[in-house]
């Protein structure tokens, strides 16, 4: 608890709301659990306070994945495909935390996720954030999220081994 | 009631599962004898730890008089991971179908923000994703227990014991199942059915016999049939097979209504004796054949019902002729 209140009088407070509501490239690198390749793809994420995240694919092909309010949707070539939060609990209660820590609400993350902050002398933040609920550890076994005015960079580490890293930069509206 | 009391009386040993209402080979029933005493205990909790522990206790705190000790079978949880979504279920039935599975599953191990929950080698289509993170909420763990033998064997004690065992889940907050909880609930069914539906029809018979006779001159010929109709056909089934099924005595109660057919023809065609008794020799023999086909069906309810309503209504027709020579 310590640490969420101290986080929520950080820079990274800030930083973390302002990219709920703003657009950026991405590009990952994903190393899938019991391989040693790593899978490359970029594009774009564009994100809108109180709407949704839109999650669109450039390379190595084109697919939309948008987390609204009330569904989670898939468009690729096949078409659109549109699954309701009711049928996804876990995605439901970090989407319901993410609008509340957007609106404000600097606990909004403490009943999903552990949350630790380290801050840098350049300005730079660090925070890694473990989910609480034992079921959402085998989708994510821990989040680190750094940055500076904007967070940049992400590291996910999932329950089977797999580990994500997505480099974002800021794209002007 | 009248039936209970035949059942008593010829100390029938009475069956009430689904597998005894089929009729199963000898083979077939050593196969399924672990089945008709097993309970399973479901208990779901997004911890798979404390759904475990929660149908381990209840089955721990459960009386040691009700199961048996050496048939607990170890605990397992359940995570619902290899069910197929409908549309996946399609596609996965034509090449086109897995082409497009294949192309959206290496989209979602590579691309997607959200790290996938199982691994290519796991899922390689990625088709349990989708089921497994809409139960990912609960984890459902499964414990087993036999009831003792003598339990399962005694129709009045397994009702009052299951019943037992599920005013106790509520209250623990567990689901039980299996075939002794199916058949106690049905077993306790078909007993008030019978009870009920054989009120009904005396009930209406009586108030008809009595709008029609306008008299209780009825009584004497429709207790006779009734009585001995049913002693017949209960009899019938004591030396004919080695128990019989609950569903049988249910299904019997539409004799009442058959074997007083006989006695209202006898009692209101008073002066046409030989008329009389050609005609219902002739509605008997028709309906008796109808009952041939069902004696011959592999299914034992059907041949017990069949041989049980067939020799009743030969007992009822005897007891009207004899009745008719007065």
């Amino acid at each position: 608890m310590i640490a969420t209140t101290l986080l929520i009088a950080s820079t990274a407070f800030a930083a973390l709301q302002q990219a709920f509501d703003a657009s950026a490239d991405w590009k990952m690198d994903r190393r899938l659990a019991g391989s040693k390749r790593i899978f490359t793809t970029s594009g774009t994420v564009s994100c809108k306070a109180g709407e949704g995240i839109v999650w669109t694919v450039l390379r190595p092909f084109e697919s939309t994945i948008i987390m609204g309010k009330e569904e989670m949707s898939f468009e690729d070539e096949d078409g659109k495909r549109v699954k309701p939060l009711s049928e996804l609990p876990h995605y439901a209660a970090l989407r319901e935390a993410t609008d509340k820590f957007v609106a404000g609400d600097s606990h909004a993350f403490d009943e999903v996720f552990e949350i630790e902050e380290k801050s840098f002398e350049d300005g730079g933040w660090r925070l890694k954030l473990t989910p609480r609920v034992r079921a959402m550890k085998r989708l994510i076994e821990a989040v680190e999220v750094s940055g500076a005015s904007l967070p940049t960079n992400v590291v996910m580490k999932a329950g089977d081994g797999s580990t994500s890293v997505i480099r974002f930069k800021e794209r002007l509206r | 009631m009248t039936f209970s009391f035949l059942a008593a009386l010829f100390a029938f040993t009475i069956k009430t599962s689904l597998f005894d209402m089929v009729g199963l080979s000898a083979e077939a029933e050593a196969s399924v004898s672990e089945a008709k005493s097993t309970v399973v205990v479901i208990a779901s909790d997004e911890s798979p730890e404390i759904a475990l522990k929660r149908a381990q206790a209840f089955v721990d705190e459960l009386p040691r008089e009700w199961k048996d000790e050496d048939a607990v079978i170890p605990l397992k949880a359940e995570r619902f991971a290899n069910r197929l979504a409908a549309e996946d279920a399609e596609l996965i039935k034509t090449a086109e179908g897995r082409k497009k599975l294949a192309k959206r599953a290496i989209r979602r191990y590579v691309a997607s923000p959200i790290p996938p929950l199982f691994t290519p080698e796991e899922d390689p289509f990625c088709l349990a994703e989708h089921v497994a993170m809409s139960f990912a909420a609960s984890t459902n763990a499964l414990a087993t227990f036999e009831l003792k033998a003598e339990t399962i064997g005694n129709l009045d004690r397994l009702i009052e014991v299951v019943s037992a065992i599920r005013e106790r889940a509520k209250n623990a907050k567990v689901m039980i199942t299996g075939v002794p909880v199916h058949t106690a609930l049905s077993a306790a069914s078909c007993k008030r059915e019978i009870g009920y539906l054989s009120a009904f029809s005396i009930l209406f018979i009586a108030a008809l016999a009595l709008f029609v006779f306008r008299s209780i001159k009825w009584i004497p010929l429709f207790a006779l049939s009734l009585s001995l109709s049913a002693a017949g056909g209960m009899a019938a089934l004591y030396f004919l097979f080695d128990s019989v099924h609950l569903m049988t005595l249910v299904f019997g109660t539409t004799v009442l209504g058959l074997v007083i057919d006989y006695s209202f023809h006898a009692l209101l065609n008073v002066e046409d004796r030989k008329t009389l008794l050609k005609n219902l020799v002739i509605s008997w023999a028709t309906t008796e054949i109808s009952f041939v086909p069902l004696m011959l069906t592999s299914v034992a309810v059907l041949r017990q019902t069949a041989v049980f309503l067939a020799v009743a209504l030969g007992v009822a027709l005897a007891v009207v002729v004899i009745w008719r020579r007065k």
